[in-house]
């Protein structure tokens, strides 16, 4: 048998759908929680109905922007209920395809808005259509909508476990520089002002503690998967992974992130982890199974579906390396720098203006973005260069059609990363207008 | 059993955690270096600078008040003078504050009805400028008095309506004897209406931020113990949020604008966008907003002193701080460069003074030490999103 047969074989093995349902159950959940705290909190309004302008992703501007105030509070309502469905099992692959299409539209009205757990959210969301976690525990069952199946194959869970251990493995990718591991940077940063957290802010200050808490949290990344992997350090893992995952909501604002990976990270327990649990609390699960019937443990992965996954992981591995593409650091140019599992591994702010010159009138002006942006999607302007691009062509065509046809647009950018001292992002020589963006071109337009 | 073993550690360590901060030896926690004094920080900026500054702009505008019934009592140039002196001294106060816009100041719009042009609303003055104006109000025959100024939108009200009425005639004459002879019947009832005004949206302002009102400061105070902010650094990145906007609204507004660099005038100098064109003492409200920023961030306020928020940047990197304040007060020197040669920014401007550009690129590099530098080297994050982050 081959290493691919050996591989199709273990991914084909039926396996109990515990693990899944829960796992459906608790993201189910987390869709809920978050289409609330945007309704709650009216960020729909501030973030995507009172911009003048939103920043797009390179091939989603044709994603319909929605700007009323009704038509946002429909969509996030709309999330609720697809994550209500999700979680209870109710009219399952509707709600999965629904949570999807919704997520990726929520997320493609602005770009500024881009979280790497929102990603993530994205991501798992689309695995949820291609996956069966509603053939147990479901209110199609109940209703005979579904037949009941109380296994699942193989694969399924294990694409589950793949994509939340790319997270912590190219999380730790992204913390292997010199700022992070020799000089404990950006945290010092960070901890200098939380030293009012707790026994972490007590030791803030401590020659050495933010380097120390750098180091641990790249250890941490790196050896969380292979920890919730073995059955003897899985507990302890599971454990560091709460604490650690508290410890960060505790410091840093990062909102649903830590209850994200302390609810997904079960799908490396056992597949029948919740069974003892349900026991426990005097749900029978034996008399639900004795009911059901199981998959066929001789049954073949088909070719197509085994070179399905096959891509899905090659293309989830390579993405985040795509960013060895381009030249310079990406955290400065960000090339690459999203959809590549890079969290919170950098402090960077700076300031941006616009110098404007209307060759037909020889007149030269300055703007500065904050005339038509919002205070955070300044900020998130003034440090990303793609998005620096896209707001000098908004400024070039909003002034042709006030008649201004021949103009010129540079940006003057200038960015400190990690307290370095500022220094300038983007040539503020070059007439962004005449600069066009693709995906994977080198913006020689970038200072490095 | 395994499990039983690690919950226990795992329960222990957490308690330990969240409670040693509170429960933990001092003796230990006394060995180890304390960092910046971040709850000072905040302490100072509410209750050593925020909260004097407002009662010193209440205590003025009140003597504003004064002096404008003083002026009714007994109209002439004496009277008009100290007319003048006052609310040039209460524009001064507030133009200290202009630096603390959130809270009170910009949730109750109480700032934006004390001054609109900071707040990017030219004065409604003569006829022609808007569809209700000052000059408009008072040919009218509705009433005027306290409440219906209040009742009115912020561009007929505020220190820039006082400095209008007080300085111009309603025919473009600024001279003393000009607005005397003008300021009687309905024009002198709007001025005493809206200086009651001022005065009492200045103690609402005082009152807000007072721990024994509404008590705003505690805001700060207990930042991280509930409230509006989460942690203390959510509070001390509004205010480094506030340091960079006011540094802008100085830059852009207050220079750029009028001197044609920037967006307001497309290129083309317009005095008409100074502040207190009337007065022609614009340099002054640069000068003092500026001189705000600098209490904040030294620590320094009315002859007492506190943590700025220098402390921070000291912390981090001192060649920083010490570059910042160097910034703060080569920018100060320069606007007095300015008045000392040609004796207002009006007359600058008019003529082309290359101080005023040397002084907009100056305040450039403030605002990159301060929005890049400042902010990346204390972990700050101004304007962030409420919403998440990662």
């Amino acid at each position: 048998m081959t290493a691919i047969e050996g591989l199709r074989a273990r991914l084909a093995r039926p396996v109990p759908a515990d693990s899944l349902a829960a796992l459906r159950m608790a993201f189910g959940a987390l869709i809920m929680w978050l289409a609330l705290r945007y309704i709650w909190n009216g960020w729909p309004e501030k973030y995507y109905a009172a911009p003048e302008f939103h920043f797009k992703y390179y091939g989603l501007a044709w994603a319909p922007q929605i700007s009323s105030r009704v038509g946002l509070l429909a969509l996030f309502s709309a999330l609720f209920a697809s994550g209500l469905c999700i979680a209870l099992g109710l009219f399952y692959r509707y709600a999965a395809a629904a949570c999807f299409i919704l997520f990726v539209w929520f997320q493609a009205q602005d770009a500024t808005q881009y979280l790497n757990h929102y990603y993530l959210v994205a991501l798992l969301s689309a695995l949820f259509c291609f996956t069966s976690p509603h053939r147990i525990y479901s209110l199609d069952v109940l209703r005979k909508r579904e037949s009941e199946c109380a296994d699942v194959a193989a694969w399924q869970p294990a694409l589950f476990r793949f994509q939340l251990s790319l997270v912590y493995l190219y999380g730790a990718l992204a913390k292997v520089n010199a700022d992070w591991l020799l000089y404990g940077e950006p945290m010092g940063a960070w901890l200098a002002v939380r030293n009012d957290a707790g026994l972490i802010g007590q030791f803030a200050a401590l020659p050495g503690f933010a380097l120390a808490v750098s180091w641990a949290g790249f250890v941490f990344d790196l050896c969380v998967v292979p920890a919730l992997l073995w059955r003897k350090t899985r507990v302890a893992a599971y454990l560091t992974l709460i604490a650690f995952h508290l410890l960060t909501r505790e410091l840093f604002q990062i909102g649903l992130f830590p209850w994200i990976m302390i609810a997904c990270t079960p799908i490396f327990f056992r597949y029948d982890w919740p069974q003892p649990l349900l026991r426990r609390l005097r749900v029978a699960p034996q008399t639900l199974r004795a009911a059901t019937t199981t998959a066929d443990a001789r049954a073949r992965m088909p070719n197509w579906r085994m070179t399905l996954l096959g891509v899905y992981a090659l293309v989830q591995c390579l993405t985040p390396l795509r960013l060895y593409l381009h030249p310079g650091d990406v955290r400065w140019t960000e090339q690459g720098f999203r959809f590549a599992w890079r969290i919170m591994a950098m402090q960077k702010s700076g300031t941006i203006e616009y110098r404007l010159y209307d060759c037909a009138s020889n007149a030269t002006w300055l703007e500065s973005p904050r005339a038509r942006l919002t205070a955070f999607q300044y900020n998130m302007l003034s440090t990303q260069p793609d998005f620096i691009l896209q707001y000098a062509h908004y400024l070039a065509q909003t002034y042709r059609d006030q008649g201004r046809s021949c103009l010129a647009v540079y940006a003057d950018a200038r960015v400190s990363l990690n307290g370095a001292p500022a220094r300038p992002l983007v040539d503020p020589e070059r007439d962004l207008t005449r600069v066009e963006d693709c995906l994977l071109c080198d913006r020689d337009w970038i200072l490095h | 059993m395994q499990a039983g073993a690690w919950l226990a550690i795992f329960s222990c360590a957490s308690l330990v955690a969240c409670d040693a901060g509170r429960l933990g030896p001092d003796a230990l926690l006394a060995a180890f270096p304390p960092g910046p004094d971040t709850a000072g920080v905040l302490n100072f900026f509410a209750l050593g600078f925020a909260v004097p500054a407002y009662v010193d702009l209440e205590q003025n505008a009140a003597a504003l008040d004064q002096a404008a019934q003083d002026f009714q009592t007994a109209p002439g140039p004496g009277t008009l003078l100290n007319l003048r002196t006052r609310w040039r001294a209460t524009q001064d106060r507030l133009k200290t504050t202009e630096i603390i816009f959130f809270g009170p100041a910009s949730d109750s719009s109480l700032y934006a009805r004390l001054d609109c042009w900071s707040r990017g609303f030219t004065l409604c003055a003569r006829p022609g400028d808007c569809a209700t104006t000052i000059d408009g109000v008072i040919a009218g025959a509705g009433t005027i008095n306290n409440a219906s100024i209040e009742a009115s939108g912020v561009r007929v009200r505020g220190l820039p309506a006082i400095e209008y009425l007080l300085y111009d005639d309603g025919a473009g004459n600024a001279s003393s004897a000009a607005v005397v002879a003008a300021l009687n019947g309905r024009r002198l009832q709007y001025l005493r209406a809206v200086a009651a005004n001022v005065r009492d949206r200045s103690r609402d302002l005082r009152r807000a931020w007072d721990p024994s009102s509404g008590n705003f400061a505690r805001e700060l105070t207990n930042a991280g113990s509930g409230g509006q902010f989460m942690r203390r650094s959510d509070a001390l990145s509004w205010i480094v949020q506030q340091m960079i906007l006011i540094i802008e609204n100085v830059r852009d507004a207050k220079l750029g604008g009028p001197a044609g660099f920037t967006l307001k005038s497309a290129g083309v100098k317009n005095p008409a966008l100074l502040e207190s064109r009337f007065s022609r003492t614009s340099l002054a409200d640069m000068r003092v907003a500026l001189g705000g920023l600098r209490s904040v961030y030294t620590g320094e306020y009315g002859g007492q002193t506190g943590a700025g928020f220098s402390v921070i940047a000291l912390d981090r990197n001192p060649d920083l701080d010490a570059q910042v304040r160097a910034s703060l007060e080569m920018n100060l020197a320069q606007m007095d460069a300015i008045a000392l040669k040609y004796g207002d920014l009006e007359t600058a401007l008019a003529a082309d003074a290359p101080e005023a550009s040397a002084l907009f690129a100056s305040l450039k590099e403030l605002l990159v030490l301060v929005s890049a530098d400042l902010v990346s080297a204390s972990g700050a994050n101004p304007g962030a999103s409420p919403n998440d982050g990662d």
